[in-house]
């Protein structure tokens, strides 16, 4: 697949992820090329979806710009600073305007403490931002993400996976960032609870003014949050387009093949076994040329030798494909 | 790597699957059982006699009877003298008392102090990682293979034998387990995301191991130290048997001084020695009450599976026939039943979905067919027929021959589901031999078949793999191999894609498709995904809470639901044919706990058209044979609520 380049690059952007590369240690002296030189950026107010299976390096790409696994290369600007590299206080400083939620609920709160403490961390590592109104701010945070009554001093085990959902939610705006990272917030919760939670994410998102990287192997679910959806594979970008348009016109032969393959979709596609084939090759040995080549009906001599580069096919719609 | 176990998955605890699944939420009481108490107690006598020995109304223990006539040498226990008379007259109860201060001294600083060394050297090495770990861990294990005995020797030789010498050197050998239960404790919480969210605000270094990590470690760290200190009782016995002892009255030099009477006067070596036993179990039992606090267990309050209630004959010939089943567990909460009422048949060929949430025992209907439930304690009543054999009251070897034979089964992780160790040869074949009577060969050749049969590429050179060598896809296509081994009529696939990744889905689910229409098997897919059931199921049982509270042909269903439940859960689904940011419609709080549960309808407490009748009568399934369900208001449309529109 799929490919690097920059054309999807925008100006006026708050957060520029250029050429991220990610390698971890694999067996015996190997690599895992987990993320390989991926780039994006996010305009204030705007919600990006990335999208794919596992091993696409989607997970991989939200923690490496909270720097919670180590850059091997490329650059993560936040306001023109650059977050790579920094240690210590300077990152501690650094992560405060971007926060991130977790796939487990139940796993991102401490089971020993109590919810009222949870809820204040934020607050007790930095002091309140407002001076002094902190209790009051933590009060109405509860309030705007549906946790209501007089439960601070309950544990994480005594609520629901959809309350502690909501509970990280509120830990991460009681840090008031510019940019939420959220990896799967909904895939662990109930079909009745996604439903609640992705309208509370809305909900704050407005209220808060926040800036959202939304990571999801569920394309109904990231088609309803995102103005901008990216299709990740093997560690590259394959196509980048709004929502309305991805699942109308998909261009890149895999993202056609991912929406082909949802139970019950209505769109306009042939089967899925007829886009796709065989299996993930290995992060260890990614295919050269286009990573897809080797599933992809359509693939050709110039797919192995060339890599294919992002590039425009119509406005704000970038594919990375040589047979589109 | 870390991000691989990530995406394998959900790890929980314990508590968190079972007490999730069922809906138990809330404290678990953990009850800590007669048996800690009486430790507590026994230990609280211990420390109350060892700080006041001085102002008890007992001789002096180093009083000696020969001398002062008030207790004979080796008198026996009795009114005079309780525990009886040592070898020189001593007032045996006397000395035994004197023996508590040593041994709870030494207990309590040894442990203290190594409880706290070893535990900041476990945090250190599991929370650093890297080199500093490493160095560490070399260093416990060093240290766990020196000779502590041939040290103490030693040490005792130029140092004397103190209290002070002793403690010294138990306190050194004491540490290297601390810190290897704390390095391990650690690796494990440093892997949840609550440790990347506290990273992520900006916690300190410092802060994550106080605020974050150490609460979490002190209750292990205790339960252990509970043991650590009737080990150090232990030791000192231990010592003194061999001439080692401190130069004070311990219990382990009046066991070693007794036991060359214990012919003649046993009491001198026995009651010393009994003292100590229980010392030692109670601080084994208090430790083994705290790691029960720690991590909860589920356990079943009646240990047995029991059959209730009358067998009910399926008119016509289903290869399954459920009819008003009802499983209960009996659980520490309660007894929750987790299926309440349920009844379907299902001809050859057919395919039925069980949709549901977690917690609406949509799994718990296929456990109570197949019998094995993940805790003890279960009482089935009701009818569940296999091709005509009586599942719940036919006799035992008959029911597993059923099994083995009739049914297949498919599971949500094919990882767990296949045993790692074993070559997928062997786990494949193994039930054809078993239950099939095919020898070695046959059923090599019918494994081949089946492989090519579900798609798995190259069957040969998979057949001498392993597990882990195998995709998520692949594995569960050797999974349904499996279960397809000798030939079922019936195939229960437990949310056999939710592991998966959608593309796989799509594969998997054709297959299943393929095999039911080719073979001409029976289907019951159980998901939480409504999406998953249409096109490839024939009916949907939509559960809630136990009930099924709708069921009916598959298409029917999608175009015209009449539950509340099922209108709701289809209106919060995010479709794919509506724009971006569409407002989805939701369904308020969460599925009901199945331990009291309210009278009336399950549903009521969600549902936007509940009413008083709602709330104090559980609805009786109406509607048709063909399409039934349990609701006093069938397809009404409800209201929307005002005010969220964007």
């Amino acid at each position: 697949m799929a490919g690097s380049g920059r054309a999807m690059l925008r100006d006026d952007a708050i957060l520029q992820v250029r050429d991220l590369v990610v390698e971890f240690p694999g067996p015996r002296g190997s690599v895992v090329h987990a993320v390989s030189g991926v780039s994006f950026d996010l305009r204030e107010g705007e919600t990006l979806g990335v999208v794919g299976e596992s091993g696409c390096g989607k997970t991989t790409t939200g923690r490496a710009l909270m720097q919670l696994v180590p850059v091997t290369r490329g650059e993560v600007e936040l306001h023109g600073e650059e977050l790579t590299g920094a240690t210590g206080e300077t990152l501690r400083h650094l992560r405060r305007s971007m926060q991130m939620i977790f796939q487990d609920p139940v796993s991102s709160l401490n089971p020993s403490r109590r919810l009222r403490d949870i809820v204040r961390e934020g607050l007790e590592i930095w002091g309140d931002p407002a001076g002094g109104f902190g209790d009051s701010r933590v009060a109405d945070i509860m309030v705007a993400v549906g946790l209501g009554g007089d439960i601070g001093d309950r544990r994480p085990h005594e609520f629901s996976g959809g309350q502690c959902q909501r509970i990280c939610i509120a830990r991460a705006l009681v840090m008031d960032p510019e940019v939420l990272i959220l990896d799967e917030p909904v895939s662990a919760l109930d079909v009745s609870v996604q439903a609640q939670i992705l309208n509370l994410l809305e909900d704050i998102k407005a209220r808060f003014g926040l800036t959202m990287l939304f990571i999801s192997h569920d394309l109904a679910v990231v088609k309803n949050v995102s103005d901008r959806v990216m299709v990740m594979y093997l560690g590259k970008v394959c196509e980048v387009a709004s929502p309305d348009v991805l699942y109308e016109e998909p261009r890149h032969p895999y993202t056609r093949a991912l929406l082909a393959s949802i139970p019950g979709h209505r769109l306009n596609l042939p089967p899925a076994s007829e886009l796709i084939s065989g299996e993930l090759p290995s992060p260890l040995d990614p295919p050269s040329g286009c990573r897809f080549r080797t599933r992809c009906p359509r693939a050709t001599e110039v797919c192995v030798t060339e890599e294919p580069v992002l590039r425009a096919v119509a406005e704000d719609h970038f594919v990375a494909c040589h047979h589109t | 790597m870390a991000s691989v176990s990530r995406r394998l998955g959900t790890r929980r605890s314990a508590r968190g699957r079972l007490g999730g699944r069922l809906g138990l939420r809330g404290r678990i009481g953990v009850r800590l059982g007669v048996a800690f108490w009486l430790s507590i107690l026994w230990i609280a006598l211990l420390v109350f006699l060892g700080v006041f020995e001085e102002v008890l109304p007992i001789r002096d223990p180093d009083a000696k009877g020969i001398r002062t006539g008030e207790v004979e040498r080796f008198e026996g226990p009795g009114w005079n003298a309780w525990f009886g008379g040592g070898p020189q007259g001593e007032d045996q109860l006397s000395r035994i008392i004197a023996g508590i201060r040593p041994a709870l001294t030494l207990g309590l600083v040894v442990t203290a102090l190594a409880a706290l060394i070893g535990s900041a050297l476990g945090v250190l090495a599991g929370y650093a990682r890297g080199r500093i770990d490493a160095v560490t861990t070399a260093a416990i294990d060093v240290a766990l293979a020196f000779p502590a005995l041939v040290l103490l020797i030693a040490v005792r030789s130029t140092f004397g034998n103190s209290l002070l010498v002793f403690t010294v050197i138990f306190t050194i050998t004491g540490i290297p387990p601390y810190a290897r239960i704390v390095r391990g404790a650690t690796l494990a919480l440093a892997e949840r995301d609550f440790v990347d969210a506290a990273r992520s605000m900006g916690a300190s270094r410092r802060r994550i191991v106080f605020r974050e990590l150490a609460p979490n470690l002190v209750l292990p760290v205790l339960s252990f130290a509970a043991i650590g200190f009737a080990i150090v009782i232990l030791s000192e016995g231990a010592l003194a048997f061999l001439g080692l002892s401190i130069d004070q009255t311990t219990w382990g030099a009046l066991i070693a001084e007794g036991t060359g009477e214990i012919r003649s006067h046993p009491h001198v070596a026995l009651i010393p020695a009994t003292v100590m036993f229980l010392t030692i179990l109670a601080f084994n039992l208090v430790g083994d009450g705290l790691r029960d606090l720690t991590a909860p267990r589920v356990v079943a309050t009646v240990r047995r599976l029991e059959v209730e209630g009358e067998h009910i004959d399926a008119t016509g010939e289903p290869v399954l026939h459920v009819h008003d089943l009802h499983t209960t567990l009996h659980t520490p909460l309660g007894h929750v039943e987790a299926v309440d009422g349920v009844t379907f048949d299902l001809s050859a060929g057919e395919a039925l979905g069980i949709v549901g949430e977690s917690g609406s025992g949509k799994t718990m209907v296929l456990r109570s067919i197949v019998g094995a439930f993940p805790l003890a304690g279960v009482t089935r009543a009701g009818t569940v027929d296999v091709c005509g054999v009586d599942m719940l009251r036919a006799p035992r070897p008959l029911v597993q021959h059923t099994l083995g034979t009739r049914i297949g089964m498919v599971s949500q992780n094919p990882l767990t589901a296949l045993n790692p160790t074993r070559r997928i040869e062997v786990q494949i074949t193994e039930p054809m031999i078993v239950h099939g009577g095919l020898n070695r060969r046959q059923a090599r050749d019918r494994a081949l078949e089946l492989m090519r049969h579900v798609g798995i590429p190259a069957p040969e050179r998979r057949l001498r793999e392993y597990p882990h060598q195998l995709s998520g896809g692949m594995r569960q296509r050797v999974t349904i191999a499996i279960a397809l081994a000798n030939g079922p009529q019936v195939l229960l696939a437990d949310e056999p894609t939710t592991a998966l990744d959608v593309t796989v889905q799509s594969q998997i689910l054709e297959l299943l498709g393929t095999l039911r229409r080719e073979d001409s098997m029976a289907l019951v897919l159980v998901t939480h995904d409504l999406a998953v059931v249409r096109g490839f199921t024939d009916r949907v049982a939509i559960m809630y809470a136990g009930h099924i509270v709708e069921q009916g042909p598959t298409e029917e269903i999608f175009s015209n639901p009449q539950h509340q439940y099922t209108m709701a859960l289809m209106r919060s689904m995010p479709d794919l044919d509506l724009p971006s940011h569409s407002r989805l419609r939701v369904i308020e709080g969460s599925p009901p706990s199945l331990v009291d549960l309210p009278p009336g309808c399950r549903f009521a407490s969600r549902c936007p058209l509940a009413d008083d009748r709602c709330h104090a009568e559980d609805p009786e399934p109406t509607g048709t044979p063909r399409h039934g369900y349990r609701c006093f208001h069938p397809g009404v449309e409800a209201p929307v609520e005002v005010g969220h529109g964007r």
